[in-house]
């Protein structure tokens, strides 16, 4: 605190950025790559464009190259290849305290020796903002994370919870050109998840910041972003908005690895025409007309209804004759699992309308639409 | 804090500490002794001992030599032993491994094994019966200590404390000076108060280096005692020993000693 100046700070306190035209990308990334002298590939050519105010999720497993790309991104790792352009200018060469990013950590991060308002106040010292005027910002910053009155007290005073929305205040009040999110939730307790996972998509879209956000949780991915990159083996497997990545998934991968699915072997035996062992079924091929294939089918998308009401089953949805092999109660919802022409078929079902009174062994109908069942060449 | 203890655990522990406290327990009333000669009880009392000990020059010039040497020791290992810890502890580069043994093996070598081995380079060097002998001969005992220490504290304070200042715009000279530096602070002041203590009661190698010309504390007090058995002895021992106990109550009460030592 001690090298806060006292001048009077000309900055405006309004976010002094000039606004580009709406659609433009803010953030865009061109062929970033990183190498490792063990020849390791952990993100390999990267192309994306983030534009501006837009929240975008980076989905995956660990080790699909999401964590390093916004640590390349922040400049905490060295960039092997590529450019990160920023409203324009290339950051990807430039040290990481000159990028002007805000980062917040899963473990938070705050400085321990610090009270809250010193943690918050660190990044305003560090630009020369007067004390007065950094005091009336960490004030604000805390009223916007809903902790004010805080300031004076330690970081280890604190509980998880709020020490991640102290963490938040502290990369916010430097209006950072861009936030960066690295699984800030994933040290918390569910409940509370839910909740901060609700105030930091508010907090994103009143300052309307351009912000990435790295998760391997689907929920989280596909509840706050505007933008959902999968990513696997340091590549994009799909870009696009929750609902494409959920409904019209590009790749097997990002079926299975995004919400649940069925996935079962078949042969593509037409255009839109699957065969599974000797039935054929409509289906999405993707414009292929042949060759060895996997389905894959999402096990909410599947009904069930009673063998004998077969003479009502429309002729505009797929069904198949199976037999239940095992009943798993999982509370909001039950789950089947149909034995179909050999192949395993789990279904699930709301427990308030799973009344039918299927038992072990029970022959029934599985019931889906032909845009529910997707199927990828293999 | 400690839980509850049950009795006879306690029983051991209040053993293992007269264990360990009765020879300084017994050299406290010896050396208000005002005998010629040392002898249990004493015959008559006094500080007869105490005067004499302040009045002989070869024991008050040994002090202040331990004393300026244990203090350029102690600046000298931080000031070595600081960086070397920092890079090993925060840096990947080739040869760290082995950079890490060659800081901390004298550690693990006997002292009259390095006392031996200092001799022989020393006599080369011409460095024996020199302070330039001694500040060295003693920085090769001390910086071990401080490494291992340092290496310690900065493994408890996670990289991405530091990274979150950089990110917030501090350059790598200021996350240093603003984060780093103060976090470290216990094992700082932990590996200086033991730097210090280490030099000043270094005997096995000084005893090597040191001549008739010049003698450290400890040193003298091991001549003094082998040609002389009178209680004075006794009295050098209590003060040393008050001298220590309030250097580590000083840091006790300013940063906890749990915290100096480790978790």
């Amino acid at each position: 605190m001690q090298t806060l100046a006292s001048r009077e700070d000309a900055r405006p306190i309004a976010i002094p950025q000039a606004e580009p035209q709406p659609d433009a990308a803010f953030l865009r990334l061109r062929g970033l790559t990183k190498r490792y002298e063990s020849g390791f590939i952990a993100v390999d050519n990267l192309d994306l464009d983030l534009p501006k105010g837009k929240l975008l999720g980076l989905l995956g497993p660990s080790g699909c190259g999401k964590t390093t790309t916004l640590r390349m991104i922040a400049g905490l790792a060295s960039v092997t290849d590529g450019e990160i352009l920023i409203g324009g200018d290339d950051v990807a060469r430039r040290a990481p305290h000159k990028r002007d990013i805000g980062l917040v950590f899963q473990s938070y991060a705050l400085f321990p020796h610090m009270t809250v308002a010193e943690n918050i106040a660190f990044g305003l010292d560090m630009r020369g903002v007067s004390r007065q005027e950094a005091r009336a910002r960490v004030e604000e910053a805390l009223e916007m994370v809903r902790l004010p009155g805080y300031g004076s007290r330690k970081p280890k005073e604190m509980s998880g919870g709020q020490q991640q929305r102290v963490a938040l205040a502290r990369a916010l009040v430097i209006r950072p050109r861009i936030l960066l999110l690295d699984e800030p939730l994933s040290n918390l307790d569910a409940k509370l998840r839910d909740d901060m996972r609700i105030e930091i998509r508010e907090i994103q879209k009143r300052l309307s910041i351009t912000t990435v956000f790295v998760t391997h949780d689907q929920v989280e991915a596909l509840t706050m972003c505007d933008v959902v990159g999968v990513m696997a083996g340091g590549r994009l497997a799909q870009l696009g908005t929750p609902s494409e990545i959920y409904e019209k998934p590009a790749s097997l991968f990002v079926a299975e690895f995004v919400g649940r699915a069925n996935v079962i072997d078949c042969e593509i035996v037409g255009r839109d025409q699957a065969r599974i062992g000797d039935q054929v079924y409509r289906s999405d091929t993707k414009g292929l007309s042949g060759g060895k294939a996997k389905a894959a089918i999402r096990p909410h998308r599947i009904s069930l209804t009673p063998d004998r009401d077969r003479a009502l089953v429309s002729n505009a949805t797929n069904s198949a004759r199976g037999r239940i092999a095992r009943i798993t109660y999982i509370g909001d919802i039950v789950q089947y699992e149909v034995e179909i022409n050999g192949a395993m078929l789990k279904v699930e079902v709301p427990t308030a309308s799973a009344g039918h009174g299927f038992g072990a062994d029970d022959m029934l109908l599985c019931e889906w639409k032909p845009q529910d069942m997707l199927v990828f060449g293999s | 804090m400690i839980g509850k203890i049950s009795v006879p655990f306690r029983i051991v522990v209040i053993f293992l500490y007269l264990f360990l406290l009765a020879p300084i327990l017994v050299v406290l009333p010896l050396s208000f002794s005002n005998d010629s000669y040392l002898t249990f009880p004493p015959e008559s009392w006094g500080v007869r001992w105490y005067v004499a000990m302040f009045q002989h020059a070869g024991l008050i010039n040994a002090f202040w030599l331990s004393l300026g040497i244990a203090s350029v020791v102690t600046a000298l290992s931080l000031a070595v032993g600081i960086p070397a810890a920092y890079a090993i502890g925060r840096h990947e580069f080739r040869g760290k491994e082995f950079a890490l043994s060659l800081f901390t093996a004298p550690l693990l070598l006997p002292s009259i094994v390095l006392g031996l081995a200092i001799l022989l380079v020393f006599v080369q060097a011409r460095l024996l019966g020199t302070v330039t002998g001694l500040i060295i001969a003693h920085l090769i005992v001390t910086t071990p200590y401080v490494v291992r220490i340092v290496i310690t504290s900065l493994s408890t304070l996670p990289p991405s404390v530091e990274e979150a200042a950089t990110m917030l715009g501090a350059s790598p000279l200021t996350v240093f000076r603003r984060i780093t530096l103060p976090l470290m602070a216990p094992g700082i002041v932990a590996s200086a108060a033991l730097s210090f203590l280490l030099s000043f009661d270094e005997v096995v190698i000084s005893l090597f280096i040191t001549g008739p010309r010049l003698t450290t504390l400890p040193v003298e007090i091991f001549n003094y005692v082998e040609s002389q058995t009178d209680p004075m002895t006794a009295a050098i021992s209590v003060v040393l020993v008050t001298a220590t106990l309030v250097i580590i109550m000083l840091i006790e009460r300013t940063l906890g000693l749990s915290r100096t030592i480790g978790k």
